[in-house]
């Protein structure tokens, strides 16, 4: 998979994790709501950062779809989607850093990973999970 | 004699042959060396503050996930034929041991503090991320991971 794939793949999953924030973040008390929002606003960023880079590269920008299949009924749903969306998100930037010789795009894929390891060790931590964290963040989520 | 003045600079050379340069040291070799010594040295500090009693530190079950993720970073590291022990006296082995302290008897360094273990997760994190930009790819992936995992611990130290 060339960069402009795995950049690409990278953007529409971007776009599911605005989406789904959007649904999680209203089941959600006004705590972890606020995390929720300061999640969502990163990925917002990222967004816009990886349209900016497909554009640059003269390729094409996946749009985001209508709807998403998200179903949050109560909070460990939400929690549980949080958790989805960054691990899923993780697994791309590891895909990225993994998968290109460009030192620029690798060092771009680690930010993306490290940033979603961090905000997915939060929601779990909301879970009550212990430890809230994975031993290899990008790759324990393809299990 | 003009022709001995031709070929003897080329002694020793057959056609078509040239001293080849030598290869460039492979720079994963040095990365994945300074990796190994890092989780070395958190494995390390871990099993002191698993041998401490001090309220200041995580409890005893965070400590014990936290150690056991190093040691399979290690092992990530030192590949699949190369145990996680590997280089320990026989009979020891990769799990902690009892959390009990020290003896009096037996005074060994100051227990980490949390921020101690704070400052080694920040500083292990970094020191992996600097090895991503130049690595092979399989290795990049790796230390990125790493340096993820340890920035991530930072949320399971408080």
């Amino acid at each position: 998979m060339g960069d402009v794939a795995l950049l690409q793949a990278l953007l529409a999953a971007e776009h599911a994790a605005v989406y789904g924030y959007g649904v999680l973040g209203a089941r959600l008390d006004d705590v972890l709501r606020a995390q929720a929002q300061q999640a969502a606003a990163g990925h917002r960023a990222r967004r816009d950062q990886l349209t900016s880079l497909l554009l640059a590269r003269g390729a094409t920008t996946p749009a985001p779809a209508a709807a998403y299949d998200v179903a949050v009924t109560a909070v460990p749903d939400a929690l549980a989607l949080a958790v989805r969306l960054e691990t899923g998100l993780g697994v791309r930037w590891h895909d990225l850093v993994g998968g290109t010789d460009a030192a620029a795009l690798r060092t771009l894929g680690l930010a993306g990973l490290t940033g979603t390891a961090v905000v997915a060790a939060r929601w779990r931590r909301a879970q009550g999970a212990a430890p809230p964290t994975t031993a290899f963040p990008g790759v324990d989520a393809r299990d | 004699m003009l022709t001995a003045a031709v070929v003897l600079p080329l002694a020793g050379c057959t056609a078509g042959s040239r001293p080849r340069p030598p290869a460039p040291p492979d720079p994963d070799v040095a990365l994945r060396a300074a990796a190994v010594s890092r989780e070395q040295a958190l494995i390390a500090l871990y099993e002191s503050a698993l041998g401490a009693v001090a309220r200041s530190l995580p409890p005893t079950a965070v400590l014990v996930a936290l150690h056991a993720e190093h040691v399979a970073h290690l092992a990530a590291l030192t590949g699949p034929r190369t145990s996680p022990t590997a280089g320990r006296p026989p009979g020891a082995t990769a799990s902690p041991r009892a959390t009990s302290p020290p003896t009096a008897a037996t005074p060994g360094p100051a227990a980490p503090a949390a921020a101690d273990l704070l400052a080694a997760e920040a500083a292990a994190s970094a020191g992996h991320a600097v090895g991503v930009p130049t690595s092979s790819r399989r290795l990049a992936a790796l230390l990125a991971s790493l340096s993820a995992a340890e920035a991530a611990h930072a949320v399971a130290l408080t």
